[in-house]
């Protein structure tokens, strides 16, 4: 057959040759980029990419680290980390939040701000992470969860670290206590510590708890999770554990702790104890106290309440907050300003138990006077009208120029939060805070430690450490040790005063136990080592004036309490004050005690010091 | 005694294409268990499809060519009146009315098959006449390719409307478009772009475009695809995580993974050497339908298998393109990879076609 005629003319084909080619050109052009592109994203880029992809599938579970412990002195744990029964829930293995959380309040008792907290946690979290609902199950509950938790898809049951303290109330203001990271301090810690308290939930809210919270809190872990576009978990890929913190050595004596406590009763009041060597808090108590681990877990509201309302303030410390007048105590070092250039020991005063400056008439606590007394008569009788005498001579600057040279009027630098400065009055001081001058008057009560004077227990216990040490004194510190490292103790001020004052100073003071006459002597009982001290009666702050001083530098929550559930009458009862240093010849522990409305330094406050050295120096110090 | 070289011959079968093809079919089964999670059901699927799309490319090599012609025609008018159809009664799949969902047949989308029939329809008429096509001719052809672009547009998708667009002109441009005419278009359209750009698009797709141009600008929304897409494929480095070991895919971060975005999977388990595989195997195939094309026995044959390669060529360039982000985000499938039903039957449907219509065998005038 034959074709008609196809059409295929040799221009069309040449033309079409052409263009074919030209096609192919323009192909092979495109291939080339195409390839160009793939190895600039493969070859060029290829990490960064990797990178993506890595940052895709990689999903980061914080790990909480486990808390440093606390050990005292003779290496007592006072704070460790106990195992604790959780519930916690897998938000993206429960098919329905509210069905389950109904579920549950059937089983265990959950408040409606336990599940407040915890979808506010689910919110925070990834749909695969563990979300905690509540921490340290009892018994009861523990068994009525795990009985049903074949039924309970996402409900996991598992034991996190929860923070005990085996000595209960004993170390409550020194140790202080961990509580729940509220709002504003997540704020802190996120700005201050980016990423490191994602898996934590407790933070140290008072004591060493806060001031060591960083050495304590340790690294946080991570597992790197392979997760998928949704988030559910294929598998650990790697996991860097987390670092437990640093653990604490106190200062702190389990034994000498236990006898101020007991010996403090039910009284208000507080004991500082520092090793005068090195500075180390050796006690501290604070009365009332309470227990740090009904804080652990969280306070139900009402019990926070009731602790607020008893109207002791137990979360007060006042051995560090607490402002109290010195009283006589104050007293050797308005003498060691007095001999520092004014007089000489041998300065004798005729007491007849009243001291009178132009119309007005400063009295005596010994009705009818101590008679003819020298320095030393004065310390040991604790003659307020010798003290008078000296005022008059010295003016109030001496007095306030010693007074800080032992510390008072300044913070003591301990590593603890909330320490209150108390006030060293003066001229300048008084004109600026209370628009008046200074009147002689003022220097009166300046020299028996009145008046505007207010101090801490702690700093009482400084300046006695300074007494102690002939002028030497060390920044007091709660903790020995972080972990390996030693904390050198520091020298706070080394005041340079003759030996002979030192002499007479210390003699007096001795005397102040030991001779009859002496204020504490009824404390002397069965002493078999030297003991040196002074005693005072604090006027109380009147009822009126439990505001901060002005020109007093006062941390947060460390105002004063007004006590309630006491009788006005006792409530006016001045405070008894009594400090001391042990062994007298070569002093190793430095006291200061305040018990409020106690009144008698020598026979209330004095004995408490006694048992504190009784057993210090039973332990061979 | 069968004599083989004879089979060969009766039909217009072109066993290097089709061994070719084979391999490169072979491969994608492969990708594809990868690319669609290790689903056994999807693969098998896929060969199902493939046995099909084999037939049908059988059945195509021996149609004659006048047929063809005619078919061609004939499917074109019939798509513009389905395509008019799915504006008034199509369903809306991923957000685009595509699919035509009739009774008793299969759902499949119309856009889909017009992207075959337009430029060919185009190389048909075109063939008709003496080339270089006079200037009548060309404003047909601008006609051919705009009716049903405007319909596909208002789909909307633009894509596969521009797809068409540039594969009718390059067809136009095999037949011997002449260069003057070709730059005065090329200047119209550059002028009417911004207008286009301000009126014609929708957000979607101006943001579409957008992203292309800088994809970090919104990663999780519109240049989510293509952020993971890059990731997928800059992360598998020259050689690869492995078959089967590809995290953006795996772990389905990487969406479509096995329709439009299958080649970012061979990217991230194969390496930048699997894409070149890949390439190198289209480039083959590519260069044998070129040689074909050019030993076509007449105009029809040259044009309309010119066009045929010339449109695989371009569909590869857009889906390998836009997987790296170097081309807007279109839904492209790749040719022979992706899995689909209608996209693979028609892609091989089409190397049946251009197989018959190159080959000398039987050969009727037309």
């Amino acid at each position: 057959m034959v074709n008609p005629v196809i059409k295929n003319s040799p221009l069309e084909r040449r033309l079409y040759r052409k263009r074919l080619s030209l096609g192919l050109v323009f192909v092979f052009i495109s291939i080339m980029i195409l390839v160009a592109r793939y190895a600039w994203l493969q070859i060029y880029h290829y990490n960064y990419y990797v990178g993506v992809s890595e940052s895709n599938r990689i999903q980061l579970r914080p790990l909480a680290p486990g808390r440093g412990l606390v050990y005292a002195r003779g290496g007592e744990p006072i704070a460790i980390n106990l195992p604790s029964a959780t519930l916690m829930i897998v938000p993206e293995l429960v098919p329905n939040m509210d069905a389950v959380l109904a579920e549950l309040r059937t089983m265990i008792d959950l408040e409606a701000h336990e599940i407040e907290d915890f979808l506010g946690r689910v919110k925070k979290s990834a749909p695969s992470a563990q979300v905690p609902l509540r921490v340290g199950l009892d018994e009861v509950n523990l068994a009525r969860l795990a009985v049903n938790q074949h039924r309970l898809l996402g409900v996991e049951l598992s034991e996190q670290s929860v923070r005990h303290y085996p000595y209960n109330n004993l170390f409550s203001h020194a140790v202080g206590y961990l509580g729940a990271i509220n709002p504003e301090e997540r704020r802190t810690v996120r700005r201050e510590r980016k990423g490191a308290y994602d898996a934590t939930y407790v933070i140290g809210k008072t004591g060493v708890e806060l001031s060591y919270e960083d050495s304590m809190h340790g690294v946080i872990g991570f597992d790197y999770v392979e997760v998928n576009a949704v988030g559910h978990s294929h598998g650990l890929v790697k996991r860097e554990r987390a670092l437990i913190g640093d653990d604490l050595y106190l200062h702190l004596d389990v034994a000498v702790q236990r006898v101020a406590r007991r010996a403090m009763g039910s009284r208000r009041g507080a004991v500082v104890a520092l090793d005068v060597r090195n500075g180390g808090v050796v006690a501290m108590l604070s009365a009332p106290d309470f227990n740090p681990n009904n804080f652990v877990l969280g306070l139900r509201r009402g019990d926070m309440e009731a602790i607020q309302n008893s109207g002791q303030q137990p979360l007060f410390n006042r051995a560090i907050s607490g402002r109290y007048a010195p009283a006589s105590t104050l007293k050797p070092v308005v003498a060691m300003a007095a001999l520092s250039g004014f007089i000489d020991k041998d300065f004798h005063v005729n007491d007849a138990g009243y001291y009178r400056l132009g119309g007005r008439v400063y009295y005596d606590w010994l009705e009818g006077g101590h008679g003819w007394v020298d320095m030393h008569a004065a310390l040991v009788e604790s003659c307020d009208t010798y003290f008078y005498h000296l005022g008059i001579l010295m003016g109030e600057k001496p007095i306030v120029s010693m007074a800080r040279r032992f510390g008072l009027g300044a913070p003591t630098n301990i590593d603890m939060f909330g320490e209150s400065t108390g006030i060293l009055p003066g001229d300048e001081w008084k004109r600026l805070y209370r628009g008046d001058k200074w009147y002689t008057g003022d220097t009166l009560n300046l020299s028996i430690g009145q008046g505007y004077t207010l101090v801490t227990p702690l700093q009482l216990a400084v300046m006695t450490m300074g007494l102690a040490n002939r002028g030497k004194r060390w920044v007091p510190r709660l903790v020995r040790a972080v972990g390996d490292v030693v904390i050198e103790p520091q020298v706070a001020h080394d005041t340079m005063l003759s030996d002979d004052i030192w002499r007479d100073i210390h003699a007096a003071l001795e005397g102040v136990v030991n001779e009859p006459k002496g204020t504490a002597h009824m404390i002397a009982n069965g002493l078999d080592y030297g003991l040196a001290g002074k005693t005072g009666t604090a006027q109380i702050i009147s009822l009126e004036r439990q505001k901060p001083e002005e020109g007093e530098v006062v941390e947060e929550d460390s105002l004063p309490v007004r006590p309630q559930q006491a009788t006005k009458e006792l409530l006016l009862r001045d405070h008894a004050v009594f400090v001391g240093y042990a062994p007298a010849d070569n002093p190793t522990l430095a006291v200061a005690v305040v018990v409020e409305n106690g009144e008698f330094g020598g026979m209330v406050a004095g004995p408490i010091a006694r048992a504190i050295f009784d057993t210090w120096l039973q332990k061979g110090h | 005694m069968i004599n083989i070289s004879a089979l060969w011959l009766r039909y217009r079968i072109d066993g290097p294409l089709m061994g070719m093809l084979l391999l490169l079919c072979l491969f994608g089964l492969v990708v594809l268990y990868s690319a669609s999670g290790q689903s056994m059901e999807t693969v098998v699927r896929q060969s199902v499809f493939m046995l099909v799309g084999w037939t049908v490319m059988m059945l195509m090599c021996g149609v004659d060519a006048r047929t063809i012609s005619r078919a061609t025609l004939l499917v074109y008018v019939l798509g513009l009146l389905v395509l008019s159809g799915v504006e008034v009664m199509g369903t809306t799949a991923k957000g685009a009315q595509r699919w035509l969902d009739l009774p008793y047949l299969p759902r499949f989308q119309p856009s889909e098959v017009m992207k075959w029939v337009v430029p060919l329809t185009v190389a048909s008429y075109l063939s008709k006449h003496t080339l270089p096509p006079k200037i009548t001719h060309v404003v047909m052809v601008l006609l051919i390719l705009g009716v049903p672009m405007a319909l596909i547009v208002l789909q909307p998708d633009l894509g596969t409307a521009l797809l068409l667009a540039v594969a009718g002109l390059s067809v136009l441009f095999l037949a011997g478009w002449r260069w003057k005419q070709m730059i005065s278009f090329g200047a119209m359209v550059v002028v009417a772009l911004p207008l286009v750009w301000k009126f014609g698009l929708h957000d979607y797709q101006r943001s579409r475009v957008l992203v292309m141009l800088s994809p970090d600008a919104d990663p999780f929304g519109a240049g989510w695809n293509i952020a993971q897409s890059k990731a997928a494929i800059g992360s598998g480095g020259l050689f690869g995580k492995g078959w089967l070991d590809g995290t953006q895919s795996q772990l389905q971060f990487l969406p479509e993974g096995d329709t439009d975005f299958i080649v970012a999977v061979l990217a991230e388990e194969g390496g930048l050497l699997g894409v070149l595989l890949l390439l190198a195997m289209y480039v083959v195939i590519l260069l044998r339908c070129a040689h074909l094309s050019l030993n076509a026995p007449d105009s029809f044959g040259r044009l309309f298998s010119g066009a045929l390669t010339l449109m695989f060529a371009i569909f590869i360039f857009v889906n390998v393109g836009m997987v790296a982000g170097l081309l807007p985000a279109v839904g492209v499938p790749m040719p022979l990879l992706s899995r689909g039903g209608s996209s693979l039957v028609s892609s091989l449907a089409a190397f049946g076609l251009l197989m018959s219509v190159c080959s000398q065998k039987g050969r009727i005038a037309l």
